[in-house]
């Protein structure tokens, strides 16, 4: 029984990092249509902004890592994304990859391409016992942020302006130009929520993992995007449910998979998802508006 | 239609294929009179133009973004270079080789087709699936499966030798051999997009439903597409195991994969030509930037050494083709007969 | 007053509206008229902003709209009740509506006018936290006219209300297009269903293949043969006892 409730913490922590990572992308997605490819630069610039500011009270890296991570993410949308506003799919995909190239070459410059370490929060570290289960106490924060964060957005989506506003843009965005909603700003929000998303991964990957690199951005933001994918594209329940499902797997392998093939674990968990693509290539949750060109 | 036209319309079905390879061979005869490092730069780059031409089969013919081919690029290397060292060093290093492939030695030009019809049976295997996924989703897909490919081959030391190089690839592939090989990547897609199957894919781009519904089989096209694009990429792996003679798996991944996308997009996504200009143009240009990273003076005036600097403007380079003429340089044009008016 | 003079539009290398003119004064209601692929959903469009304007000019109030961004066309009082009736189909109808009465930042102003503006739609009222893809055809369209009301517009545009509706759903529709012609909205009605149209409106275009090809008062041209000429492009209205058809003598 303890097995299952330590997997248990392990999975909801895991799968609530990913599903933060799915969130920022499908968000985004739902709104302009465009996987950003430079979810995992933002990730990976907040490890960065961590690795700076370290020293400093907690409190006041947290609030600076996450300002960083929302003038970057806003940054790219007005001089990347913004031109590229209404261009096909193949031209908005590739246009992502390359500022995410971009960013990754940048800090490179600036950092060299080595592994720098970090130290953040190394109290969080200490395992908290509770229920005959031991789990570092950073765990049970990653969830309870994650846990808010949700909370707090669905909350934002359903009962605030802009949340409906947002909601509407990404159903039909030219039907809510049509209402007058303002294009711009409704797109700049939409950045800045996936920013303090991406911020709030960075954060909790640099006390958890310690390392920074500047390609560490692309292993999660892929797992994001297989989340959306998985889930059902441009449906942010189905985001955040990927994301989740993601981290059960991932868990569940962990447990199962014998130690020779511990390091082909991401192999089998792709190909599991793979598996679940075949039987529904739709992904789980379908959005009806969720129209796409080719 | 009299024999005179129906020759001038062979004459331009052949044009473009013909004046590409034309081209190049200019390029090698000029390389050839060059300077070692000048060799092995075309080298390089013809090899990176058969990727690219494996490339554009599929992109541009089915209109989805493939972040993953040089996964059949890794594949294709290894495949070639396990058939072709010799038994001795496989059975020490590589223990996890099926004995048909631990004992083999096979010349380099035998085991050309064979290693690119490995990347094409994993295309197959992996495409059936993954084309029936919506065009983002599958763009995704290729994705993660050029991720867990190059963590197969990154962790499986008993094949590859994981992190570490694999060392002792017969070294083969010269400027000649790499013509060759781009030649035949630029016949392959040609003939591919002027086929039934090329043209059908074409139309059926801009309007899935109206194709499905014309009773098109898309998936199955996408197949076919995905499978001989993998087949041309495949041969690129193996004309890049063969110029080293060293292979590292992480050589396969996100530079190769972001210079290849590069040189298609600047090029033009949607034409051979584009294709083969992009490469000639990048390359051109990488390389010019690549002697500016190491530093140097202008005047009185020191340039100090920056790397990472050719990548950061090759992004910058491609994102303004996106934004101010998407279709790259040939702009979905092929190269073709001059117009008699 | 909003004025279009030879207005062309196009997509691509097609040509969708070949130099349109029209008038449309404070309070009038004018329709336009013609069949399928005509242009007129393109116009609402290029009026709007939705599609751009290849050449000629679209004024309104003496500026000019051309190239101007939707939103700010919009917000001169501009509404659109797009073809299919563009509802928030994810929202609920309440959530709609508060996206129509969004300039109103006071609450209870806001309340106010929602209330107002259901009054004319009792069926809406019945079904505000209902997800507005629950709808039938005519409620969504009711919905779409009440959002669009309550951003008390100066100009209400409607892309073929009528379009996919049951006839009392009509009946219903129209009514209510009267109602707001009573209270003195200029409306820019266009509709395949050229009679509905002239009866609800005191002028008409008849637009076929990108041209206007006839425009007069309702009154000059209900009955009038031309109409239908213009609206099919051939003599539609031969006589019935024409036996040259039969062949007998």
């Amino acid at each position: 029984m303890n097995e299952v409730l330590q997997a248990a913490v392990d999975a909801a922590s895991v799968g609530g990092i990913y599903a933060l990572m799915a969130l920022g992308i499908g968000l985004i997605f739902g709104i302009v249509r465009l996987v950003n490819f430079a979810h995992g630069e933002f990730v990976m610039v907040g490890g960065y902004a961590v690795l700076l500011l370290a020293g400093a009270p907690t409190v006041a890296v947290v609030a600076a890592t996450l300002i960083v991570v929302i003038v970057l993410a806003l940054g790219v949308e007005r001089v990347a994304f913004r031109p590229l506003r209404g261009a096909a799919m193949p031209t908005l995909l590739v246009g992502s990859f390359a500022v995410s190239y971009f960013i990754q070459h940048v800090v490179m410059m600036s950092y060299g391409g080595n592994t720098v370490g970090v130290d953040f929060l190394p109290r969080l570290s200490k395992s908290i016992e509770f229920g005959g289960v031991s789990a570092p106490a950073l765990q049970l924060v990653a969830i309870a942020i994650t846990v808010l964060l949700l909370a707090g957005l669905a909350f934002c989506l359903k009962a605030t302006r802009f949340g409906i506003e947002m909601r509407a843009a990404a159903e039909d965005l030219r039907m809510a130009r049509l209402m007058g909603v303002p294009t711009n700003l409704i797109i700049a929000l939409a950045f800045a929520i996936s920013g303090v998303l991406a911020g709030v991964v960075a954060i909790v990957y640099v006390a958890q993992i310690g390392v920074l690199t500047p390609r560490m951005g692309v292993q999660p933001a892929l797992i994001g995007f297989v989340a959306t994918v998985v889930g059902g594209m441009g449906s942010l329940l189905g985001a955040v449910v990927g994301g989740f499902l993601i981290g059960t797997i991932t868990v569940l392998l962990q447990v199962v998979l014998p130690l020779e093939l511990r390091d082909f674990r991401d192999a089998f968990l792709f190909g599991s998802l793979f598996l679940i693509l075949l039987v529904r290539p739709q992904g789980l949750i379908v959005v009806r508006s969720a129209r796409e060109r080719v | 239609m009299s024999d005179v036209r129906s020759g001038s319309a062979w004459l331009g079905r052949l044009w473009t294929p013909a004046v590409l390879i034309a081209v190049l061979v200019v390029i090698v005869v000029l390389a050839s009179t060059g300077p070692g490092s000048l060799q092995r730069t075309v080298t390089e780059a013809l090899i990176k133009l058969i990727v690219v031409v494996g490339l554009y089969l599929f992109i541009g013919n089915t209109g989805v973004i493939s972040f993953g081919h040089t996964a059949f690029m890794a594949i294709g290397a290894y495949m070639s270079a396990w058939l072709t060292m010799t038994p001795a060093l496989k059975r020490i290093r590589f223990t996890d080789l099926p004995d048909v492939v631990a004992t083999a030695q096979l010349p380099v030009l035998v085991a050309a087709p064979i290693s690119a019809t490995a990347a094409a049976l994993v295309a197959l295997i992996i495409g059936f699936p993954l084309m029936r996924l919506s065009g983002i989703s599958a763009s995704i897909g290729t994705f993660a499966m050029l991720a867990v490919i190059i963590a197969v081959y990154g962790n499986w030391g008993g094949l590859t030798g994981g992190k570490s190089s694999l060392i002792g690839v017969p070294v083969e592939t010269d400027l000649w051999v790499a013509l060759m090989w781009a030649g035949v990547a630029i016949v392959i897609a040609w003939v591919f997009q002027r086929s039934k199957t090329g043209l059908l894919l074409r139309g059926s781009r801009e309007d899935l439903v109206a194709a499905r519904a014309s009773g098109i089989d898309v998936h199955r096209l996408r197949l076919v597409a995905f499978v001989v694009s993998a087949f041309v990429v495949g041969l690129g792996g193996h004309a890049q195991a063969h110029f080293l003679g060293i292979l590292t798996v992480d050589a396969f991944y996100l530079d190769i994969t972001f210079v290849t996308i590069g040189m298609l997009v600047i090029g033009g996504m949607n034409s051979l030509s584009g294709a083969v200009v992009g490469v000639v143009v990048v390359s051109t240009l990488l390389d010019v930037l690549r002697r500016a990273e190491s530093g140097f003076s202008v005047g009185a005036i020191e340039i100090p050494s920056l790397p990472g600097l050719s990548q950061v403007v090759l992004a910058v380079a491609m994102l303004l083709i996106l934004v101010l003429r998407p279709a790259g340089l040939m702009g979905d044009r092929e190269v073709s007969l001059p117009r008699r008016r | 007053m909003l004025t279009v003079d030879t207005l062309h539009v196009r997509y691509g290398s097609i040509v969708a509206l070949r130099g349109i003119s029209l008038t449309i004064a404070d309070g009038e209601a004018v329709s336009v008229v013609g069949p399928n692929g005509a242009g007129k959903s393109t116009l609402l469009h290029a009026i709007t902003g939705v599609v751009p304007v290849a050449d000629g000019t679209i004024t309104h109030d003496g500026d000019s709209l051309v190239g101007r961004p939707i939103e700010r066309i919009v917000g001169r009082g501009i509404s659109l009740v797009p073809e299919h009736r563009g509802i928030f189909t994810s929202l609920t109808v309440e959530e709609n509506l508060l996206m129509g009465a969004r300039a109103l930042r006071d609450r209870s102003e806001r309340a106010m006018e929602i209330d107002r503006v259901l009054e004319l739609f009792p069926a809406i009222r019945e079904r505000l936290r209902r997800p507005a893809g629950r709808l039938s055809g005519g409620e969504q369209q009711q919905l779409a006219i009440a959002r669009s009301l309550l951003t008390r517009p100066r100009i209400l545009l409607l892309d073929e209300p009528s379009l996919g509706l049951a006839p009392q759903m009509i009946e219903l529709v129209y009514e209510i297009l009267a109602r707001l012609r009573g209270e003195g909205i200029t409306l820019l009605l266009v509709e395949q269903n050229a009679h509905r149209a002239l009866e609800a409106t005191d002028r008409c275009y008849v637009l076929r293949t990108g041209r206007i090809e006839l425009s007069g008062t309702s009154a000059e041209l209900r009955g009038a043969p031309q109409f239908e000429e213009a609206y099919f492009g051939f003599d539609a209205a031969s006589s019935p006892d024409d036996t040259s058809l039969d062949g007998a003598p």
